[in-house]
């Protein structure tokens, strides 16, 4: 066996109220590949903040080979040479490659000016070990997310990074990224480099670890070999209680046709692609789930977007909301027509940090909740509370702050302010993005159940078995085209992504 | 984190700035009468006056704060009051010369109608101007900072190439223009009038702010613009309210600030005002993010800042004036350290003057105390002494707090 880098000893981190490290002891051995698992709130990011200096008050004792560590900044990590990628990204935007790469640790000419070129030098070997042909000099926010996450890890490197903690990398990258990804990975590894990497996706943990540990709230459920166990193990405990299974029997009765869209294109000014969206046809009916599948890119939001009036673009052809044509150029013209969006970035662009769950979910129909020109705060409480209780939404009260509540109860307060507005189309864009696994298995339940009461709904995923479980018909986007369309009994993983790979 | 059962402590809690600020008033007030027996001997003046400037404060910074809580800023407020004034003011020396083109001094007595319409028209250019913040913000595309420091500095010359011109057509160019009209005077000579209107203002702002849709539609655009334009709100309506709201009660302001001296001055009037508004606003609990904020704790800010400033006015005597942009500086500076430093655990036990930091900014601080006590009949050894005594203070205090940390590391390790 190993020798362990790192030793965890009984650590317990407190946050008023909430308790999110409870006595956490385990080891991660010098040269392995340690995977860290766990629904949200389990407690990874706690932990990995410990690890990498963020975070530095917690009791227990943290030991690095062998040396008792008590990090009192992420300089200090890196002094022991642990690095940190973070799921979001930290690079300013608006410097080069290179500056990024060196930031805070510039080199410096005799004369003590920046010395560019020396950065830019070392920064295109980093990169060139890391197989990304990206210029040096380029701007770090015109680069692909994928590659702005090869700088970060280039970064790490230049720090001569001995232990890399990886957290959730391949969430934003699309299957050649991801590809590109396990290959520096195995390149570091054969560096004699120490990877802690955290992840929800099975077949990513399976794939790469040596060694798979568990947290469930707070604590650590087991360490295991990936020789001892099984994806099915590892998700059972994860979750510690059985996933509610969908009940696939039952084939969902389709109704008429709710939305025709007919030859939609959605024009990219100044992009050598000019589309962003090219000659769309398609359907959707009462009834009906209808999956949007394709990479990052190609197309998946801009196309919910233009059906929702919220496209940075006008749209041309035809899209008919019931056999009428419509051309929204606001969402609030969109919502009256009687469709609705859950965008895609919850913190983003969905819920109001500033107000309570009970003022989220009344958000899009406070209008209907007026008496006299103000807010009638009994109706308003109604149909929060009707709400509340028909999605299982947990909270302590409606007038807890939103921000109190786990990523999937945001989520179904979100797709709860639009199901008061009963739309006639739903459309979700990646609905499950950082939601955990017990609360993912809850939102398949209700699609399901919205759809059999005659809704049609629209959803788009970056994970493929997700699409397949819910959806009767999948639509492939690739590079803004519509490249296929299967019904459920046709979809399989292997013929979506070859037509998500068209040309 | 949690939210308490005890509805006592719900509303506690919810109302803690507007709480600490009544408190801190009521306890300027005391010590400030203890000193100085004017607020005792002269209360009801006193309190008259302190309520006639709070009010005329109010009125703008109510507006000011709503263009916060949408998540803008405006800073057009004090070019705005002497845009107002002046609009105001012309309005009826244009209206009463057509009126009685042959008296010697028509604004003298001008009749009731022609006052009605210069408020009216007053307030439809501080409609005109928010329209135009709007269109700078929403259509061109200027940051809400830029396009209110463009009529910020505009606002003012153009108020005073304005006045020239008309008093020159009058028949003799100046910088003023006076109205001597008693009923027009009358709406400044009284401590009541601005509370009304005050009262009025801020009243159906609190209204708007709290029960009505468009209200929770600021409060949600302030939070998350791209949220709310997504949730089927029309974001670019409710600015132009917020920024129309903004000038228009600038702008009422400026009616009263005029009528109080009987003449518009582009020169003077309103100077500054714009950073008092916001400095309220702040003090009253606003963030400048957008999304966080209360009326009633505006009215309270706009209170206590008028409080302090009437009370260091009764301590110092002549020459107070002075002082008031320093009260307002180190207000805001306290208010905004208290609000967040309050919702941290450590809060006030860090350490405030850590490292190199912390041993420039302690001579920093000495220094501008040692001016703050100059006075023309003081001398520069006294502030200096001042200046050495709070070096010495601060000091001893950085370096008990640099050994208290050093001690809690240690025992850490």
């Amino acid at each position: 066996m190993a020798e362990p880098i790192i030793e965890i000893r009984q650590v317990t981190k407190r946050f008023p109220g909430v308790i999110a490290l409870q006595d956490v002891t385990f080891d991660v051995e010098t040269g392995e590949l340690h995977s860290i698992c766990g629904e949200n709130g389990a407690g990874k990011s706690t932990l990995m903040k410990i690890l990498s200096g963020v975070e530095t008050q917690y009791e227990g004792e943290l030991f690095v080979k062998g040396n008792l560590k008590q990090f009192t900044s992420t300089r200090d990590a890196e002094s022991s040479e642990i690095s940190i990628i973070h799921q979001e990204l930290n690079l300013v935007e608006e410097l080069s490659a290179a500056a990024n790469i060196f930031l805070g640790r510039e080199k410096r000419t005799a004369l003590g000016f920046l010395d560019n070129p020396a950065m830019e030098t070392a920064a295109a070997e980093l990169l060139r070990q890391l197989d990304c042909d990206v210029h040096p000099g380029t701007l770090a926010g015109s680069l692909r997310v994928g590659d702005q996450q090869l700088l970060e890890i280039a970064r790490a490197l230049s720090l001569k990074t001995e232990i890399l903690i990886m957290d959730e990398p391949t969430s934003a990258l699309t299957e050649a990224e991801v590809a590109r990804l396990y290959r520096v990975i195995e390149r570091l590894r054969a560096n004699g480099v120490t990877i802690l990497y955290i992840s929800h996706k099975m077949d990513e943990v399976f794939r790469l670890s040596d060694r798979i540990t568990v947290l469930r709230d707070g604590r650590v459920v087991q360490t295991l070999k990936k020789a001892d166990t099984s994806p099915q193990q590892i998700t059972h405990l994860m979750v510690g209680r059985e996933i509610e299974r969908l009940d696939q029997s039952v084939p969902t009765a389709t109704g008429e046709v709710v939305l025709k869209v007919e030859d939609l294109s959605l024009p990219w000014p100044g992009h050598a692609r000019k589309w962003r969206l090219h000659n769309i046809n398609f359907e959707l009916r009462r009834g009906e789930i209808l999956g949007i599948a394709g990479l990052m890119g190609a197309g998946r939001t801009e196309l919910l977007e233009c059906l929702f009036g919220a496209s940075s673009e006008v749209p041309q052809g035809k899209i008919l909301l019931e056999g009428i044509q419509v051309l929204f150029s606001h969402p609030s013209q969109a919502k009256a027509a009687g469709i609705a969006m859950v965008t895609e970035d919850r913190k983003r662009l969905g819920i109001f940090s500033e107000l309570d769950v009970g003022q989220n979910i009344s958000m899009c129909t406070l209008e209907q909740m007026r008496k006299g020109g103000l807010i009638n705060s009994r109706r308003e409480r109604e149909s929060v509370s009707e709400i509340v209780n028909n999605l299982r939404v947990k909270t302590a009260s409606a007038q807890s702050a939103i921000t109190s509540l786990s990523g999937g109860n945001q989520q179904k307060t979100i797709i709860g302010r639009w199901l008061l507005t009963k739309p006639k189309v739903l459309l979700l864009d990646d609905p499950t993005r950082g939601v955990d696994v017990g609360a993912k298995a809850e939102l398949y339940v209700l699609m399901k159940q919205l759809a059999r009461q005659g809704m049609a709904v629209m959803v788009t995923s970056s994970e493929l078995p997700e699409l397949l479980t819910v959806s009767d018909r999948i639509l492939v986007l690739s590079e803004g085209h519509l490249t296929g369309s299967f019904s459920r009994a046709e979809a399989t993983e292997q013929k979506i992504m070859e037509a998500a790979t068209l040309g | 984190m949690n939210a308490p059962a005890n509805p006592l402590a719900k509303f506690l809690r919810k109302y803690l700035t507007e709480i600490v600020l009544i408190f801190g008033c009521i306890l300027v007030f005391g010590f400030t009468a203890l000193i100085n027996d004017a607020y005792v001997s002269r209360f009801q003046y006193n309190v008259q006056h302190i309520i006639r400037y709070t009010s005329m404060l109010g009125i703008f910074a109510v507006g000011a704060s709503i263009v916060i809580i949408s998540g803008g800023i405006d800073l057009s407020s004090g070019s705005m009051i002497a845009f107002g004034g002046m609009t105001c003011c012309m309005t009826i020396s244009i209206l009463s010369r057509l009126v009685a083109p042959d008296s010697a001094d028509p604004t003298a007595d001008v009749p009731l109608w022609i006052i009605a319409s210069a408020i009216m028209i007053t307030m439809l250019v501080g409609l005109l101007v928010g329209t135009l913040h709007t269109w700078l913000i929403t259509i061109v595309g200027l940051p809400p900072f830029v396009a209110t420091l463009a009529s910020l500095v505009g606002l003012r010359s153009l108020a005073l190439i304005m006045t020239k011109a008309v008093t020159a057509w009058q028949g003799q160019q100046a910088f003023k223009i006076n109205i001597q009209d008693e009923m027009f005077g009358f709406l400044g000579s009284q401590w009541w009038i601005p509370l009304v209107v005050f009262a009025v203002v801020a009243g159906t702002a609190w209204i708007l702010m709290n029960k009505t849709v468009t209200g929770r539609h600021l409060y949600a655009m302030g939070g998350n613009e791209q949220a709310a334009k997504l949730s089927g709100i029309r974001t670019e309506r409710l600015k132009w309210l917020a920024y129309c709201l903004g000038t228009s009660t600038a702008a009422i302001a400026g009616i009263l600030f005029s009528s109080e001296v009987g003449s518009s001055d582009p020169q003077t009037q309103g100077i500054g005002y714009e950073l008092f508004a916001i400095a309220a606003a702040v003090v009253g609990g606003c963030s400048l993010q957008g999304g966080v904020g209360r009326i009633t704790g505006v009215v309270m800010g706009a209170m206590f800042l008028r409080v302090v400033i009437d009370a260091v006015a009764k301590i110092i005597g002549s020459g107070s004036s002075d002082y008031e942009g320093l009260i307002v500086g180190l207000l805001v500076v306290l208010a905004v350290a208290f609000n967040q430093l309050s919702g941290q655990r450590q809060g006030w036990k860090k350490q405030f003057f850590p490292g190199l930091l912390g041993w420039m900014t302690i001579p920093i601080i000495s220094l501008a105390v040692g001016a703050s006590v100059l006075t023309p009949e003081g001398s520069l050894g006294f502030g200096l002494t001042v200046a050495a005594i709070t070096l010495a203070v601060l000091s001893f205090l950085k370096v008990g707090a640099d050994m208290a940390t050093t001690q809690g590391g240690k025992s850490h390790g």
